[in-house]
């Protein structure tokens, strides 16, 4: 068995690249992780076994560049645009609540079968876009909870994060896109 | 507890097993609050959208 040559390496590009955006949502990042990946497997051609395929092994070189990343867009203050204290308490969302903390006249609605949603292109592109709205910091732990399924504890060793920290902005998260869906799916009048 | 809570307690119940008392408390305010029983469905919803995210499109 011949240890691949750059070429082959490179054929998977587009592989990684979806791989990684899935899980850091953030295109720089994903670049940036798949660009290392690329260039530690050029260097270290011999570290390929031969009864793993390729894709397996760039796979796994990936997953430990994306950890890297994923630490570090946590850690990068100019994504901190979602701020965080040891109390966890939230302010975001006052606005939406009155003075005893119960839902204003804006509470939620009932949404009528979210399911057939789900079969929509549409839904699809609006919801991208309320996903896109969030924070980075944000939608990176949303991701790693929601999409791929972590506990929280793996979520907070990985980022360094408090489990406080996690739950503050997976709430945020949740709050968010509800309210964006309810805005810009569920609510609109037709 | 009133709603602000009681969100909070919904969301951190979908990533975290509630103490017996958190879990009864919300329970029953969930029992009288249609707003907070629409925003724990919704919550619910979002996680089904992004497991099914995960698998091939229709």
């Amino acid at each position: 068995m011949t240890t691949p040559d750059d070429r082959q390496l490179a054929e998977f590009r587009d592989y990684l690249l979806r791989y990684a955006l899935y899980r850091l949502r953030d295109e720089a990042a994903a670049e940036e992780a798949v660009q290392d990946t690329l260039l530690a497997a050029i260097q270290a051609k011999s570290g390929f076994a031969a009864q793993s395929s390729i894709k397996t092994w760039l796979t796994g070189i990936l997953k430990h560049k994306i950890i890297d990343a994923q630490r570090k867009l946590c850690r990068d203050p100019f994504q901190l645009d979602d701020k965080l204290d040891d109390e966890g308490e939230l302010s975001d969302f006052d606005s939406l609540f009155d003075k005893t903390g119960h839902w204003g006249s804006d509470g939620p609605r009932t949404w009528a079968n979210p399911e057939a949603a789900l079969e929509q292109q549409d839904f699809w592109r609006v919801y991208e876009e309320c996903a896109q709205r969030l924070p980075k910091r944000t939608a990176l732990v949303f991701a790693m909870r929601e999409s791929l399924g972590h506990e929280i504890e793996e979520i907070c060793q990985n980022l360094d994060i408090t489990a406080t920290n996690c739950s503050v902005l997976l709430y945020r998260a949740r709050m968010s896109l509800r309210l964006c869906l309810e805005k810009n799916w569920f609510g609109r009048e037709d | 507890m009133n709603c602000k809570e009681a969100t909070r307690y919904i969301s951190e119940s979908m990533d975290r097993p509630l103490s017996t008392g958190e879990r009864l408390r919300l329970r029953l305010h969930l029992f009288l609050c249609h707003y907070c029983s629409d925003f724990s469905r919704q919550a619910a919803f979002l996680r089904k959208v992004n497991q099914q995210k995960s698998k091939p499109k229709p």
